[in-house]
């Protein structure tokens, strides 16, 4: 209970900081916020039987009220919470999404060895986790905000609207940049 | 962690930037100069779109090819990106489901009946019994922790074997070959959620639910449980009338079942991402903070339901479960009279004291909100012969021991119960002329 009081102080603090402007903050909120999200996931994949599937945006949400103290927040802490939340789903999936293609490229064997901590989930559709990783880091060469709104509604499964407040743009402009990395990450993996 | 990290801090901090591409080299060449064709191009209508991209990119063949192929590109998406990732456990157990018709145990599946937060639930019957029941498949983990079965079983069970009239009756908790079953009473009726989808109610009938849902709750604090999940989920409404709190106990057995601590502390974990997903409407600020909760957090759920009973409308709302935390924790709720201006002075009072932010302000016991919900029901005679001054006069007891070792006193404060009292004799009153006109007409 007091580890996790202070926790939430303290990224609470980091957002608050990084809101004022220092970065050196961000890289301090992101191993907190992996590292919860991945415990979160991994408890879960544990304990759930029934309802198969496991939705980012719950353990995002989860984490957010987990780690951040609601008080004392605004709203562009909030933002800055749910990007950084995204990046750590990101790279949760994409790790054990190579994980998995190790393992299958190891044979059955290998399959068991798999990081025991984090109990081998297997991301569901037809997506290749590991190409749409590549193609979005190309994507953010030369447009990051759009790598950033991928993140928040693919990785982080926000909805539109929620992606739009977090990134504090409007509705419209996160629906027409959706659109047009849809489109270039779709050619990206079809070629 | 490693490299992922050090590669992801070094983009975030621009997130406050305009929405403006970086730099502009790239396989694209322009991708400012393609992003405005592409965007204004999804705007012309489809016969108008080449004459559009013949003028806006003159004779640029390449800039015209690469709008072109992304244009076609996202005809070809559709789907693509729009289901967020998603997790699946690899375990071969997953989706236990039954069909129709199966036997398990002694139950034959007769047909499901719904999906909650905790599990499939399906319409049985008994074999052995020969009698209707509602089969409820809980996760398998339930079994692993002991004590919090053993707690479970001790404590819904024994509140259900108080046969209140207003608690679900369960009648078995089996284990099946490692899967969880709770046998339970069928209840032929609607849910409260289902009838609150036709909108707000009548003030008789939301009152005489909430008469109906406190008393099951005053019973089952008696007992020393506390349901932490009122909702209008888990209110029946029998099609005769009668009210069906259930699940009681439910929510911290299905709750975080791995950590030992919480078992024995007081404290609310929201390990189960379906559960705090689905329930955070309902729930108490010392829920929503995770601070330790006992039997005031379901007075404050009850008040919630019981304001949106009769307004048609949750008092703390929000896209997001973040957003209705935050008002839950931080907002006063709008005077329910603004939304149904039938709602009486008292009952008003009444919801207002159920959703005291500060569990201390709120009622302490569902024994007092139970008497303040009687008095309502009844002619307004107690209410109008004890003066509210007096009534605000009383001291307040001292409950800085645990609410619940408080509840086996006896009903309430002292001006509770001469306002109960009173109601009562009302009631004698009422039945005497009652008979006596009976008689006059009638029997003369």
């Amino acid at each position: 209970m007091i580890e996790k009081r202070q926790d939430s102080h303290r990224v609470t603090a980091l957002l608050r900081e990084w809101t004022g402007g220092s970065s050196a903050a961000m890289d301090e909120l992101l191993p907190y916020v992996y590292d919860e999200l991945r415990r979160r996931a991994a408890r879960y994949l544990r304990h759930e039987r029934i309802n198969h599937t496991l939705q980012p945006t719950a353990l995002v949400h989860e984490a957010y009220l987990k780690l951040v103290d609601q008080e004392s927040v605004e709203w562009k802490d909030r933002g800055h919470f749910f990007a950084v939340a995204a990046q750590a789903m990101r790279r949760i999936l994409v790790d054990h999404a190579k994980h998995k293609n190790r393992a299958k490229r190891g044979g059955p064997e290998a399959d068991l060895q798999l990081d025991a901590e984090f109990e081998v989930p297997t991301v569901e559709n037809d997506i290749d986790i590991e190409a749409l990783d590549a193609a979005l880091s190309r994507l953010a060469s030369f447009d990051p905000n759009q790598e950033r709104l991928v993140e928040l509604r693919y990785f982080a499964g926000l909805s539109l609207e929620e992606t739009a407040k977090a990134m504090d743009i409007s509705r419209a402009t996160a629906a027409r940049e959706w659109q047009m990395a849809k489109a270039w990450l779709h050619r990206e993996l079809t070629r | 962690m490693a490299d992922g990290e050090s590669m992801a801090a070094s983009r975030v901090d621009s997130l406050d930037s305009e929405l403006m591409p970086m730099s502009a080299e790239v396989g694209n060449r322009d991708w400012k100069k393609i992003k405005e064709i592409f965007h204004e191009a999804l705007r012309q209508e489809q016969s108008n779109r080449d004459a559009f991209l013949n003028e806006s990119c003159n004779d640029d063949i390449d800039l015209r090819i690469e709008v072109e192929s992304l244009l076609l590109s996202l005809d070809q998406a559709k789907t693509f990106l729009e289901e967020p990732a998603m997790i699946v456990p690899s375990d071969e157990k997953v989706g236990w489901q039954f069909r129709n018709g199966e036997i398990v145990s002694h139950y034959q599946i007769i047909e499901p009946i719904g999906v909650g937060g905790m599990g499939q639930v399906y319409l049985a019957e008994d074999k052995k019994l020969h009698r209707q029941v509602a089969l409820k498949i809980l996760p398998g983990e339930v079994l692993e922790d002991i004590d919090r079965l053993r707690r479970f079983k001790r404590e819904a069970l024994a509140v259900s074997a108080l046969n209140h009239p207003n608690i679900l009756t369960i009648f078995e908790f089996d284990d099946v070959d490692g899967l969880p079953l709770l046998a339970s009473e069928y209840v032929r009726g609607s849910t409260l959620r289902e009838t609150l989808e036709k909108g707000q109610m009548e003030v008789e009938t939301a009152t005489d639910i909430a008469v109906q849902v406190a008393s099951a709750l005053h019973t089952a604090h008696e007992a020393g449980v506390i349901h932490r999940d009122i909702k209008p989920e888990n209110i029946m409404i029998r099609n005769d009338g009668y009210v069906k709190v259930l699940d009681f106990g439910l929510a911290k057995l299905t709750g975080d079942m791995r950590s030992k601590e919480t078992a024995t502390t007081r404290t609310q974990d929201f390990s189960l991402p379906g559960l705090i997903m689905g329930t955070a409407t309902y729930m108490s600020p010392e829920q929503a903070r995770s601070k330790s909760i006992d039997t005031r957090t379901d007075i404050f759920s009850f008040g919630i339901v019981l304001y949106e009973m009769l307004s048609g409308r949750p008092p703390f709302a929000g896209e997001t479960t973040t957003d209705i935390i935050a008002e839950i924790i931080q907002k006063e709720p709008d005077d329910v009279r603004s939304y149904n201006s039938a709602v009486p002075d008292e009952l008003d009072r009444i919801i207002t004291k159920c959703l005291e932010k500060d569990g201390n302000d709120r009622y302490q016991t569902a024994a007092d909100l139970l008497v303040d919900l009687r008095s309502l029901s009844k002619p307004a005679v107690a209410s109008q012969t004890i003066p509210d001054r007096e009534r605000e006069s009383q001291p307040e007891r001292d409950f800085s021991a645990s609410p619940t070792e408080t509840l086996g006193e006896d009903l309430g404060p002292a001006n509770s119960r001469t306002r109960f009292r009173l109601g009562m004799a009302a009631v004698g009153i009422l039945i005497l002329g009652i008979v006596a006109a009976y008689y006059w007409f009638f029997i003369r």
